[in-house]
This record gives structure tokens, sequence and C-alpha cells, in this order.
């Protein structure tokens, strides 16, 4: 079985072979010390088996230059203000030619499960409002932000559309809802104002028969019923130190969405603690093992992570998933 | 007039109803420190609890404190003519490499909620600079935030470096961010740690009344 199918039918909960698959979030903060020990991030990626692939790429909703020319200008990037800007054209295919050298390495010559960085509905917009004024805008310019939002959700499906066509298999939506303790915003303002677009995103998914999932850092209890509602496939990180319960989710949700995490990154790795390391990776191993879980990081490892703890927590994870007798 | 329009103006966010009413008020006589008390601290410790409790999240607080600081805009110079003296002085700041400010502005509108006079010193702050305006404006409370398990560590040192400087006892350091930790506080020696905005301005106005007394 190669590593496509392994995470597949780990999402699907029918994965049967005792092996756990695997990922890591290694972009960005610790590249360089990888290459220097491994000589580059595939030969690390082959190493430890990885068997997923996070791809990023394709084009923007906005015109960030624009929008920063505005401002400069002293203009507030409002709802009302942005509904009058054009949007990118999301069908423009020059703009993911970065994502198909991505899937010929990653889906064709190593078989990996391959999955598409994709806008959601909240946190992209924080990069064009401001995350303060666009906080202030679910209150004071509902309307307008609405139209906004739907609008966002169209160009989702066209991009997700394209990213699907290339031969993806996975769309990874990203829109961080959760603080350390509880939502951002309300329930009653998510189903009110990000459900339905992400609803627009996810039947348009569903239709092409692909997987879909989410990642939303902190804490989104109050919305995990309204999120099995939407459809998702998997979630990441489900974030068990902003409260995310595994015993809920092994009580309740196992039969609804797959997970993708477990080694935390905000208080377990890199942290030198190499004993509170091992003891919490074979915790979290004893917990999720054999049902619908991918070991992977909560988030991208962080720049203080040294290498050797790096390889230290994924040698065990190695060794825990089965893939090594 | 009442009061209690300025407070539910607060409460909702409408921050041209709040100029409008604590206008009519200074109009009307009422003095400054009462408008200011029972008008806009009043509507903050009523944000502030709800936020606590999660019955509010944080685009309400945030609305209310913006329309509280149109408020309070108003009001300012009309309070140092009277002489009337802040609760105390903060000054805050997320610290050096964190860009992150969200938590760090619902505290800074939250102290100036509750009567205190606030340095906000914006984010990445360098460690020398929260002991240099802290020594400038004679500050009471010294609040540090950080949102990355990577920044974290600058929390400690700017602690030390107010050890360095020999001024540690002066100051009351409260910090907070999401990877903060009240067993964090201790280990680096903070006075206190606070879980969200709400509780920093509880905690902060509790140090400045005790230190009255």
């Amino acid at each position: 079985m190669n590593s496509y199918e392994l995470v597949s039918k780990t999402i699907r909960g029918e994965n049967n072979t005792g092996i756990t698959p695997l990922y890591a979030w290694v972009f960005d903060n610790v590249v360089e010390a990888i290459e220097k020990d491994f000589g580059s991030l595939h030969q690390f990626e082959d190493h430890y088996q990885l068997d997923m692939a996070h791809i990023f790429g394709g084009p923007f909703p906005y015109n960030l230059n624009e929008i920063s020319r505005l401002r400069a200008s002293g203009i507030e990037i409002t709802p009302e203000i942005l509904l009058e800007l054009p949007m990118v054209d999301p069908n423009q295919m020059k703009d993911y030619q970065s994502v198909v050298g991505d899937l010929n390495h990653q889906k064709i010559s190593r078989e990996r499960f391959c999955y598409m960085q994709t806008n959601g509905i909240f946190e992209c917009l924080n990069e064009v409002f401001g995350i303060e004024n666009h906080l202030c805008y679910m209150m004071l310019n509902k309307d307008a932000l609405a139209e906004v939002y739907r609008r966002q959700a169209e160009w989702n499906v066209a991009f997700a559309n394209n990213i699907i066509d290339l031969g993806m298999d996975m769309i990874h939506v990203s829109d961080d809802w959760g603080t350390q303790n509880s939502l951002m915003f309300s329930p009653a303002s998510w189903k009110e104002l990000i459900y339905p677009n992400h609803k627009i995103l996810i039947d348009a998914v569903k239709a092409r028969d692909t997987f879909v999932s989410l990642h939303s850092d902190g804490n989104i209890n109050l919305v995990l019923d309204g999120i099995v509602e939407l459809g998702y496939d998997l979630i990441h990180p489900y974030q068990e130190s902003a409260g995310m319960s595994y015993d809920v989710y092994l009580n309740k949700y196992q039969d609804k969405f797959a997970l993708l995490g477990g080694i935390c990154i905000q208080t377990t790795l890199g942290f030198g603690d190499y004993q509170r390391l091992e003891s919490e990776i074979r915790r979290v191993f004893a917990t999720l093992k054999n049902k619908r879980w991918i070991c992977c990081t909560t988030h991208i490892v962080q720049s203080h992570c040294s290498i050797e703890e790096l390889k230290f927590a994924y040698d065990l994870a190695l060794e825990l998933s089965g893939k090594i007798k | 007039m009442d009061l209690l329009e300025i407070c539910t103006a607060v409460e909702q966010g409408k921050g041209k109803r709040v100029k409008e009413l604590v206008n009519q008020a200074i109009d009307e006589g009422m003095s400054v420190k009462t408008i200011l008390d029972d008008g806009l601290i009043c509507a903050m410790g009523i944000v502030g609890e709800k936020f606590r409790l999660n019955e509010i999240y944080v685009p309400e607080m945030l609305v209310a404190a913006r329309a509280m600081a149109m408020g309070l805009a108003i009001l300012e110079p009309l309070l140092t003519a009277t002489g009337v003296k802040p609760i105390g002085k903060v000054v805050i700041g997320t610290v050096r490499g964190d860009l992150h400010d969200i938590g760090k502005n619902l505290v800074a509108m939250m102290m100036k909620g509750m009567g205190a006079t606030v340095y906000d010193l914006g984010v990445d702050v360098a460690d020398h600079t929260y002991v240099e305006k802290a020594e400038e404006v004679g500050a009471d409370i010294i609040c540090l935030s950080a949102l990355l398990t990577t920044t974290m560590p600058a929390i400690g040192d700017v602690i030390k470096d107010f050890e360095k400087s020999g001024v540690r006892d002066k100051y009351y350091i409260m910090i907070g961010g999401a990877p903060v930790s009240q067993t964090y506080a201790d280990q680096i020696g903070a006075n206190a740690y606070s879980a969200n905005a709400s509780e920093a301005a509880d905690i902060a106005k509790a140090y400045l009344l005790s230190r009255s007394q």
C-alpha cells in the first residue's frame, strides 16, 4: 500500500494495517537545519517515510500591493471599499506552476497524499482588513462583510476546482477561528457568516469526489458540531493544548472526521525536555493509534527546536507508527 | 441624563452615540469623574465580565472598547484640567520579535477603561525600551505580551533587564499571551499572569488600589 492509499484509508476510517501515517510541518523555520543534516527537505521526508505533502501556491484573492497603496494613502479598507476592488482572476493557470512542480515530485514520484493550502473565509481577509478591524466589521459592517465572504467563497471554489484539476487529493482550508480558550467570535456569528461560505466550498469539493480538510488553531469546541454538519473529512490540529479533548473526539466524533496532529509545538516539541517529549508522543500514540489519525506536528516546527530534538521525535514516531519492524 | 445610557452605548459599541451622550452629560454639568466612573468605566467592567464568562467574544469586546475610547478622548483633557489623577500608569507592549497585538490592544483598552493612563509601546519592542519608558513616565505596572513560544523567552529577558537596571522592585510586572502560563510567570519572576484582558484589568486594579490604601 502506498502513502496515498494509507492516508486515504485512514481518513475514511478504513485503515486496518496497524500502521499510522506520518507527516510533519517543517516548512520555513527548520528547513536550513534539515538541509544541513539530511541534504535536503526531500531527503528528510523520504527518511521518515512521510506520507503526505502540504502544497502551497497559486494566486491570492486580492492584489496586496494595491491594498497597501490605498492604506498608505489614508484609506481604511472596509468591507464596502473592498467590494469596489476587483478580485484577482483565480483561473490564470500560470499562477499554479509551482503546484504542478510539487505534485510531480510528491504525488507522481513519491506517491504521497497531497493536500493544498486553500483560503478559508476569515483568516485570509485578516491580511486585507487587519485582524482587529476585521473583528469589528463583524459587528458594525455585517451586511457588507457577508457579501465579501460570499464573494470569497466563490473565488475559493474556482481556486479549488483548478487545484483538483491538477490532481490534488485534498483541499485544505486554512481558517483560524480559535483562541487559546475559546472561539475568537461567537458561535452565532460563525453560523451566520462563516458556515454558509464554507458550505459553498465544501459542497463544490465534495461534488468533485475530493477530500476536504480544515485547519484551525485554538479552541473550536463550540463549532465542532457545525464542522461535522459542513462535512469536513479531517481537522488539523485539533489543538489539545487549547482545550480540544481527545476523549471527546473518541467518544463523539471519531466516526465523523479524521485528525491530523498530535505532536504539539506549543508545549512539547522544541523545549529540550526529551523525557517529556517521549512521554507525550507515546501517550498520543497510545490514545489515537489505529483510529482515524495521522501523526503530525500541530503547527510549523518552531525555530527554537533543534535538529537533534526533531530527529528524536520523529525517530520515535517512526518506530511507534509501525512502519519499521 | 441617566449615565446608564452611556454605559449601554459603550456595551453596544456605538461610538458616535457615546460621544453625543458624553458631551450631553458635560453640558448638563455632570462631573467629569462621575461620567468616567459611572458611564465609561462601569461599562467596561460589565463588558469585561461578560467576556470572561464567554457571554461575548472578541468582536463585541473590541467595539465596546473602541466606543469607550471615543468617549474617553473627550474626557481626558477635562480630567487633566480638573486635576483628576488616573488610578495608575501602565506601560504595555508585545515583546521583541513578536508582531501580534490583539490581546495587547484589548488589555490596553481595558486598562484605560478602568482608569489607568496607558503607554502603549506597540509590537516587537526591544527589551530595554520597557525600562526606559517606565522610568520616563513613572509607571506602576508593566504589561508584557507574547503570542509565540519562540518569542516568549523575551518576556524573561525583559524582566532580567529590569533587574540588571536595578529597578525591578519599583514595578509590578504582568504577563500574558497564548503560550504563557502561571507556571511560566512564577519561573521568570513576574508578579502576575492573566489569561485574558478582563482578568488583566482586574489584577491591575486590585494591585493599584492595594497600593493606595
